[in-house]
Protein backbone atom coordinates (compact mmCIF):
# COMPACT_ATOMS: atom_id res chain seq x y z
CA UNK A 1 0.00 0.00 0.00
CA UNK A 2 1.13 3.42 -0.52
CA UNK A 3 1.28 5.98 -2.96
CA UNK A 4 2.25 4.87 -6.54
CA UNK A 5 5.64 6.35 -7.70
CA UNK A 6 7.57 6.27 -10.85
CA UNK A 7 11.03 6.52 -11.75
CA UNK A 8 11.58 8.45 -14.85
CA UNK A 9 14.13 8.86 -17.16
CA UNK A 10 14.31 10.86 -20.23
CA UNK A 11 16.55 11.32 -23.17
CA UNK A 12 16.79 14.73 -24.28
CA UNK A 13 19.25 14.67 -27.59
CA UNK A 14 18.71 13.83 -30.79
CA UNK A 15 22.22 14.50 -31.18
CA UNK A 16 24.84 11.53 -32.87
CA UNK A 17 27.55 12.06 -30.81
CA UNK A 18 25.30 10.60 -28.05
CA UNK A 19 27.79 8.15 -26.68
CA UNK A 20 25.53 6.79 -23.82
CA UNK A 21 22.85 5.74 -26.34
CA UNK A 22 20.45 7.17 -24.04
CA UNK A 23 17.75 7.62 -27.10
CA UNK A 24 15.92 4.27 -27.40
CA UNK A 25 16.38 1.86 -29.06
CA UNK A 26 19.31 2.32 -27.19
CA UNK A 27 19.82 1.01 -24.08
CA UNK A 28 21.85 3.58 -22.21
CA UNK A 29 18.30 4.37 -20.03
CA UNK A 30 18.30 0.47 -19.21
CA UNK A 31 21.37 0.50 -17.86
CA UNK A 32 21.29 3.98 -15.75
CA UNK A 33 17.91 2.22 -14.09
CA UNK A 34 19.86 -0.41 -13.55
CA UNK A 35 22.93 0.75 -11.98
CA UNK A 36 20.52 2.83 -9.63
CA UNK A 37 17.87 0.32 -8.93
CA UNK A 38 20.52 -1.98 -7.73
CA UNK A 39 23.37 0.31 -6.53
CA UNK A 40 25.94 -0.88 -8.91
CA UNK A 41 28.54 0.85 -11.31
CA UNK A 42 28.71 -0.49 -14.82
CA UNK A 43 31.88 0.52 -16.46
CA UNK A 44 30.92 -0.61 -19.65
CA UNK A 45 28.38 2.47 -20.37
CA UNK A 46 29.24 3.68 -23.77
CA UNK A 47 28.05 0.84 -25.60
CA UNK A 48 25.03 -0.76 -26.87
CA UNK A 49 25.21 -3.99 -25.28
CA UNK A 50 24.15 -5.82 -22.00
CA UNK A 51 28.11 -6.47 -22.12
CA UNK A 52 29.30 -5.34 -18.27
CA UNK A 53 25.53 -5.82 -16.73
CA UNK A 54 26.35 -6.95 -13.13
CA UNK A 55 22.77 -7.71 -11.93
CA UNK A 56 19.41 -7.96 -13.80
CA UNK A 57 15.87 -7.76 -12.93
CA UNK A 58 14.53 -11.55 -12.79
CA UNK A 59 10.95 -9.91 -14.63
CA UNK A 60 10.60 -7.03 -17.12
CA UNK A 61 8.36 -6.01 -19.08
CA UNK A 62 8.17 -2.54 -21.62
CA UNK A 63 4.86 -0.70 -23.14
CA UNK A 64 5.36 1.62 -25.59
CA UNK A 65 3.65 2.68 -28.96
CA UNK A 66 6.57 2.99 -31.47
CA UNK A 67 5.88 -0.52 -32.14
CA UNK A 68 6.42 -0.48 -35.89
CA UNK A 69 2.75 -0.34 -37.28
CA UNK A 70 1.58 1.27 -40.02
CA UNK A 71 0.36 4.08 -38.12
CA UNK A 72 3.45 4.65 -35.64
CA UNK A 73 5.97 6.94 -36.44
CA UNK A 74 9.02 4.40 -35.41
CA UNK A 75 9.51 0.86 -34.30
CA UNK A 76 11.97 2.20 -31.30
CA UNK A 77 9.93 0.93 -28.22
CA UNK A 78 9.62 -2.56 -30.04
CA UNK A 79 13.61 -2.26 -30.99
CA UNK A 80 14.48 -0.96 -27.14
CA UNK A 81 12.42 -4.21 -25.50
CA UNK A 82 14.28 -6.19 -27.98
CA UNK A 83 17.62 -4.85 -27.07
CA UNK A 84 17.21 -5.47 -22.97
CA UNK A 85 15.65 -8.64 -23.67
CA UNK A 86 12.51 -7.99 -22.09
CA UNK A 87 9.01 -8.73 -22.85
CA UNK A 88 7.08 -5.79 -25.04
CA UNK A 89 3.63 -5.05 -25.48
CA UNK A 90 1.77 -2.44 -27.38
CA UNK A 91 -0.27 0.38 -25.57
CA UNK A 92 -3.67 -0.95 -26.77
CA UNK A 93 -2.35 -4.79 -25.96
CA UNK A 94 -1.39 -3.74 -22.54
CA UNK A 95 -4.07 -1.53 -21.13
CA UNK A 96 -7.29 -1.61 -23.58
CA UNK A 97 -7.02 -5.87 -24.32
CA UNK A 98 -6.42 -6.31 -20.48
CA UNK A 99 -2.53 -7.91 -20.65
CA UNK A 100 -1.44 -6.32 -18.00
CA UNK A 101 -3.89 -8.14 -15.64
CA UNK A 102 -1.88 -11.23 -16.15
CA UNK A 103 0.86 -9.40 -14.05
CA UNK A 104 -1.09 -8.63 -11.26
CA UNK A 105 -2.37 -11.70 -9.92
CA UNK A 106 -0.07 -13.41 -8.06
CA UNK A 107 0.06 -17.21 -7.42
CA UNK A 108 -1.68 -17.56 -4.47
CA UNK A 109 -4.24 -15.17 -6.01
CA UNK A 110 -4.73 -18.01 -8.63
CA UNK A 111 -5.05 -20.67 -6.80
CA UNK A 112 -7.66 -19.10 -4.73
CA UNK A 113 -9.75 -18.10 -7.49
CA UNK A 114 -9.14 -21.67 -8.99
CA UNK A 115 -10.41 -23.09 -5.81
CA UNK A 116 -13.24 -20.96 -5.76
CA UNK A 117 -13.93 -21.79 -9.10
CA UNK A 118 -14.29 -25.39 -8.70
CA UNK A 119 -16.36 -25.54 -5.58
CA UNK A 120 -18.54 -22.82 -7.11
CA UNK A 121 -18.80 -24.52 -10.37
CA UNK A 122 -19.29 -27.73 -9.77
CA UNK A 123 -21.96 -26.85 -6.51
CA UNK A 124 -23.49 -24.70 -9.23
CA UNK A 125 -24.03 -27.34 -12.12
CA UNK A 126 -26.14 -29.64 -8.69
CA UNK A 127 -27.56 -26.74 -8.31
CA UNK A 128 -27.98 -25.81 -11.93
CA UNK A 129 -29.09 -29.48 -13.17
CA UNK A 130 -31.14 -29.86 -10.42
CA UNK A 131 -33.51 -26.51 -10.74
CA UNK A 132 -32.94 -27.09 -14.97
CA UNK A 133 -34.64 -30.58 -14.53
CA UNK A 134 -37.27 -28.85 -12.15
CA UNK A 135 -37.67 -25.90 -14.36
CA UNK A 136 -38.04 -28.17 -17.42
CA UNK A 137 -40.10 -30.49 -15.98
CA UNK A 138 -42.46 -28.14 -14.88
CA UNK A 139 -41.83 -25.99 -18.37
CA UNK A 140 -43.08 -29.37 -19.86
CA UNK A 141 -45.67 -30.17 -17.47
CA UNK A 142 -47.22 -26.34 -17.82
CA UNK A 143 -46.90 -27.06 -21.66
CA UNK A 144 -49.01 -29.88 -21.72
CA UNK A 145 -51.13 -28.94 -19.06
CA UNK B 1 -0.59 24.69 -3.74
CA UNK B 2 1.36 23.51 -6.87
CA UNK B 3 1.01 26.38 -8.25
CA UNK B 4 2.47 28.22 -5.54
CA UNK B 5 5.28 25.97 -5.55
CA UNK B 6 5.98 26.05 -9.28
CA UNK B 7 6.16 30.12 -8.81
CA UNK B 8 8.35 29.31 -6.58
CA UNK B 9 10.78 27.30 -8.64
CA UNK B 10 11.11 29.90 -11.42
CA UNK B 11 12.21 32.66 -9.64
CA UNK B 12 14.92 30.27 -8.61
CA UNK B 13 18.18 30.78 -11.12
CA UNK B 14 18.71 28.27 -13.44
CA UNK B 15 22.62 28.66 -13.81
CA UNK B 16 23.26 27.87 -10.04
CA UNK B 17 21.87 24.82 -9.94
CA UNK B 18 24.49 23.48 -12.63
CA UNK B 19 24.56 20.01 -13.29
CA UNK B 20 22.43 18.57 -10.92
CA UNK B 21 19.41 20.77 -11.57
CA UNK B 22 17.89 19.66 -14.84
CA UNK B 23 16.77 23.23 -15.26
CA UNK B 24 14.69 24.22 -11.78
CA UNK B 25 12.73 21.60 -10.36
CA UNK B 26 12.62 19.27 -6.88
CA UNK B 27 16.78 18.65 -6.67
CA UNK B 28 16.50 16.10 -4.26
CA UNK B 29 14.77 14.53 -7.54
CA UNK B 30 15.70 15.46 -10.32
CA UNK B 31 19.19 14.65 -11.47
CA UNK B 32 21.45 14.74 -14.32
CA UNK B 33 24.74 13.19 -15.42
CA UNK B 34 25.11 14.75 -18.35
CA UNK B 35 23.39 16.98 -20.84
CA UNK B 36 21.97 13.89 -23.08
CA UNK B 37 20.29 12.34 -20.02
CA UNK B 38 17.40 13.95 -17.75
CA UNK B 39 16.32 11.25 -14.60
CA UNK B 40 13.44 11.89 -11.95
CA UNK B 41 13.69 9.29 -9.11
CA UNK B 42 11.83 9.13 -5.93
CA UNK B 43 13.55 7.91 -3.13
CA UNK B 44 14.69 5.02 -2.81
CA UNK B 45 12.27 2.46 -0.63
CA UNK B 46 12.06 -1.18 0.72
CA UNK B 47 9.56 -1.45 -2.49
CA UNK B 48 11.55 -0.46 -5.05
CA UNK B 49 15.32 -0.80 -3.72
CA UNK B 50 16.30 -3.67 -5.69
CA UNK B 51 13.60 -4.43 -7.24
CA UNK B 52 13.34 -7.73 -8.78
CA UNK B 53 10.05 -7.06 -11.31
CA UNK B 54 10.34 -3.95 -13.18
CA UNK B 55 7.35 -2.28 -15.16
CA UNK B 56 8.62 0.11 -17.94
CA UNK B 57 6.68 2.49 -19.82
CA UNK B 58 6.98 4.77 -22.51
CA UNK B 59 5.28 8.50 -21.70
CA UNK B 60 3.59 9.98 -24.82
CA UNK B 61 1.07 7.91 -26.24
CA UNK B 62 1.54 5.74 -24.26
CA UNK B 63 0.80 6.60 -20.32
CA UNK B 64 -0.14 9.98 -21.99
CA UNK B 65 -1.85 12.03 -24.64
CA UNK B 66 -2.33 15.44 -25.77
CA UNK B 67 -5.39 17.30 -24.68
CA UNK B 68 -5.19 19.39 -27.91
CA UNK B 69 -5.90 17.43 -31.02
CA UNK B 70 -5.08 20.62 -33.05
CA UNK B 71 -1.38 19.52 -32.27
CA UNK B 72 -1.71 16.11 -34.50
CA UNK B 73 1.22 16.84 -35.97
CA UNK B 74 3.85 17.71 -33.12
CA UNK B 75 1.53 16.47 -30.69
CA UNK B 76 4.20 15.87 -27.48
CA UNK B 77 5.89 19.24 -28.20
CA UNK B 78 5.25 20.46 -25.10
CA UNK B 79 3.91 24.35 -25.14
CA UNK B 80 2.08 24.00 -21.72
CA UNK B 81 2.80 21.48 -19.16
CA UNK B 82 -1.07 20.52 -18.45
CA UNK B 83 -1.89 19.99 -22.01
CA UNK B 84 -1.37 16.04 -21.46
CA UNK B 85 -4.84 13.41 -19.80
CA UNK B 86 -3.88 9.98 -19.50
CA UNK B 87 -4.55 7.82 -22.34
CA UNK B 88 -7.88 6.11 -20.64
CA UNK B 89 -8.94 5.25 -17.21
CA UNK B 90 -7.44 1.86 -17.05
CA UNK B 91 -3.83 3.02 -17.09
CA UNK B 92 -4.57 4.49 -13.85
CA UNK B 93 -6.17 1.36 -12.73
CA UNK B 94 -3.00 -0.81 -14.12
CA UNK B 95 -0.47 1.39 -12.81
CA UNK B 96 -1.66 1.20 -8.83
CA UNK B 97 -2.25 -2.22 -9.34
CA UNK B 98 1.03 -3.05 -10.77
CA UNK B 99 2.37 -0.71 -7.64
CA UNK B 100 0.65 -2.67 -5.44
CA UNK B 101 1.81 -6.41 -7.03
CA UNK B 102 5.28 -5.39 -6.05
CA UNK B 103 6.54 -4.09 -9.70
CA UNK B 104 8.69 -0.90 -9.65
CA UNK B 105 7.10 1.38 -12.09
CA UNK B 106 9.71 3.24 -14.81
CA UNK B 107 9.06 5.68 -17.54
CA UNK B 108 11.46 5.47 -20.29
CA UNK B 109 11.33 8.50 -22.71
CA UNK B 110 12.92 9.80 -25.50
CA UNK B 111 12.32 13.72 -25.39
CA UNK B 112 13.77 15.32 -29.15
CA UNK B 113 12.83 18.75 -28.52
CA UNK B 114 15.31 18.81 -25.13
CA UNK B 115 18.04 19.23 -27.73
CA UNK B 116 20.62 21.81 -26.36
CA UNK B 117 21.28 22.48 -22.72
CA UNK B 118 19.61 20.51 -19.75
CA UNK B 119 18.50 24.14 -18.87
CA UNK B 120 16.63 25.11 -21.20
CA UNK B 121 13.40 26.29 -21.81
CA UNK B 122 11.45 23.06 -22.86
CA UNK B 123 13.88 21.13 -20.85
CA UNK B 124 12.13 22.94 -17.77
CA UNK B 125 8.86 22.33 -19.28
CA UNK B 126 9.61 18.51 -19.14
CA UNK B 127 10.27 18.80 -15.99
CA UNK B 128 7.00 20.44 -14.43
CA UNK B 129 5.18 18.16 -17.03
CA UNK B 130 6.26 15.17 -15.14
CA UNK B 131 6.33 16.22 -11.79
CA UNK B 132 2.72 17.29 -12.30
CA UNK B 133 2.42 13.76 -13.52
CA UNK B 134 3.85 12.76 -10.29
CA UNK B 135 1.71 14.58 -8.11
CA UNK B 136 -1.40 12.95 -10.22
CA UNK B 137 -0.15 9.53 -9.96
CA UNK B 138 0.47 10.04 -6.38
CA UNK B 139 -3.26 11.45 -5.96
CA UNK B 140 -5.05 8.47 -8.28
CA UNK B 141 -3.57 5.87 -6.26
CA UNK B 142 -5.48 6.57 -3.29
CA UNK B 143 -8.89 7.08 -4.89
CA UNK B 144 -8.30 3.98 -6.47
CA UNK B 145 -7.55 2.35 -3.02
CA UNK B 146 -10.74 3.40 -1.75
CA UNK B 147 -13.19 2.42 -5.19
CA UNK B 148 -12.09 -1.01 -4.98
Amino acid sequence: MGEVKFDFYCATQIDKSDEHNYRKPGIGMYKEMLSRTFNTTNNDNNNNNMKGILQKPSKMFFVGDAAGRSSDHSSADVDFAKNCACEFFTEDDFFERGAWRTFVATKKDDENVIIDLTTDVSQSKKLGNASASNSSSSAAEGEYA
Amino acid sequence: MLDARYHQRKKTKVSNLGQVGFGQGDLSKWHSKNDALGVRVEPMNALTTGAEKIAAFDLDGTIQTTKDYRMKDRPYMVSNCDGFKFRSPIVKEALSELYRAGWKIVIFSNQSQAKGAMNGVSARKIRERVDLLAAEVRLFSFSCFFCI
